[in-house]
């Protein structure tokens, strides 16, 4: 059994934690606030340290005059703090309103480009050509209609009812195979962390096996 | 009661029980399974082992303390291979846990691999607003990053010579537990150009291959699976490979256990 004491301080802590599977205990709540505590804190002080003191207080005390653009971006991002302040609170408001607007401007025509006409591109090929196999033709078919019929079901102007009816109940199905699948692959990764720290708990501390 | 009704009523934490012991049983004991490679590990495998000997890779890396019994091995996988290759690797991360658990593996793999900071890899550190500090880097990393994360002046770094923005690197790795990667495929990918490869937790992957099938992305590697994929891929055993032994006893268990319960459902259903 390993005591160094990183290792041993995290070894307790995770079987706390485990604990809860018990049932509640004081100890879990204890280690539960650790990490709340321990993650705020460790948030803080690199937004402090790798955004605030390198992109905005360093360049200005290190080179002012070569920094003089980082000024006004840099009182607009201050101002943003008199949220907490009631009085001046709506000063806020001016700082929100450039985020949203330049984050709006730059966001849609990418998201548009990268998001909606890349990936409607890539539904329209050829569902057969030459030299190709059978399983890809069957691949692209079972593509183009799981896009055609999943639309046709988020489509609610029209009564789902008669051939509209049975087209969105495939897309339903083809809905379902989907969220089967996304929560098969979900079941995978919280398995994986459990075998993680199962790992971490046998070789690395109690030093059995691996 | 009957034998279904009994089934039913079972206490969860037996099963939790077993759970453990299933999962600590080939970590105690390796099984040595089979591990078989998909394409969508070999499009990033691939696209990397092509790139020639001192080519510049961005690798972001995007998850958190959490996640790291997925993405670590994915990355020290990725980062062997990377290192193997003489590339120059440049980590970064978009979100602020990922400066410490970046940090982490970058300097665990390159100790291993005896690389030096500055000529063979950097770590520029976090860059607050995701999308905002991908288009800036999309036009300028010097301006983005004026200095690593060690205070060197990334404009003279050797192992940042000769890029200048997000398309000078030949290839861009996301380790991502999140969202990122939409974000770097729209801001980075779709206008730069840039070749993009995914390596994610599994939860992710369903997320990631829209992308891939609109060709945004070379390849996917998702979870421990993909992870053990890749470590097949060089010719090594690690943390990933010796997972997917408890990773598939576990899921036989929960076949089962599924079935089980289904069939006790059906059994003391009253019609």
């Amino acid at each position: 059994m390993s005591l160094e004491p990183g290792i041993l301080i995290s070894a307790l802590l995770t079987l706390a934690i485990y604990s809860f599977l018990y049932k509640d205990n004081p100890f879990y709540k204890l280690a539960e606030h650790i990490f709340v505590g321990v993650s705020t804190g460790y948030l803080l002080v690199v937004a402090l340290s790798d955004a605030l003191m390198r992109d905005l207080v360093a360049p200005l005390t290190m080179d002012l005059v070569g920094s003089f653009f980082i000024i006004l971006p840099g009182i607009f991002g201050c101002l943003m703090f008199t949220r907490l302040i009631g009085k001046i609170s709506w000063l806020s408001k001016v700082s929100l309103a450039i985020f949203i607007g330049v984050t709006s401007g730059y966001s849609i025509p990418n998201y548009i480009q990268g998001d909606l006409i890349k990936q409607t591109e890539a539904t329209i090929i050829p569902i057969y050509s030459q030299g190709q196999s059978l399983w890809t033709t069957f691949s692209i078919l079972v593509l183009l209609v799981g896009v055609l019929t999943v639309l046709v079901y988020f489509f609610f102007s029209v009564k789902h009812e008669g051939v509209v009816g049975y087209i969105s109940r495939l897309g339903t199905w083809y809905l379902m195979i989907f969220f089967g699948a996304a929560f098969g692959y979900t079941v995978m990764g919280r398995v994986s962390l459990l075998i993680g720290r199962m790992r971490f708990l046998l070789i690395d501390w109690l030093q059995i096996g691996g | 009661m009957s034998f279904w009704e009994k089934v039913l009523k079972l206490d969860r934490r037996w099963i939790f029980l077993v759970v453990a012991i299933v999962v600590a049983i080939p970590i105690i004991h390796p099984l040595g399974l089979p591990v078989a490679i998909t394409p969508d590990v070999r499009g990033v495998y691939d696209a990397i082992e092509n790139l020639p000997e001192g080519s510049p890779i961005l690798v972001s890396l995007d998850y958190e303390p959490g996640s790291t019994p997925e993405c670590d091995p994915m990355a020290e996988a990725l980062l062997t291979h990377c290192f193997r290759k003489n590339l120059r690797v440049t980590g970064m991360t978009v979100i602020p846990v990922g400066v410490g658990t970046g940090e982490n593996i970058l300097a665990l793999v390159s100790q291993k691999m005896g690389k030096k900071r500055g000529e063979d890899y950097t770590f520029l550190g976090f860059k607050a607003e995701q999308s905002a500090s991908i288009v800036s880097i999309g036009i300028s990393l010097q301006n983005t990053f004026r200095t690593d994360r060690y205070g060197n002046d990334t404009s003279t770094l050797p192992v940042l010579d000769g890029v200048r923005k997000l398309e000078d690197f030949a290839y861009l790795a996301v380790v991502h537990d999140d969202a990122t990667l939409d974000n770097w495929v729209i801001y980075g990918q779709q206008v730069t150009g840039v070749k993009v490869g995914s390596l994610c937790t599994a939860v992710m992957a369903p997320g990631s291959y829209p992308f891939k099938n609109a060709k945004q992305i070379t390849g996917i590697v998702g979870g421990l699976k993909g992870g053990s994929e890749y470590e097949k891929l060089l010719g090594i055993r690690a943390a990933a490979s010796l997972g997917m032994d408890s990773q598939a006893v576990i899921h036989m268990f929960l076949i089962v256990i599924m079935i089980l319960g289904n069939i006790a459902y059906l059994k003391t259903r009253k019609v």
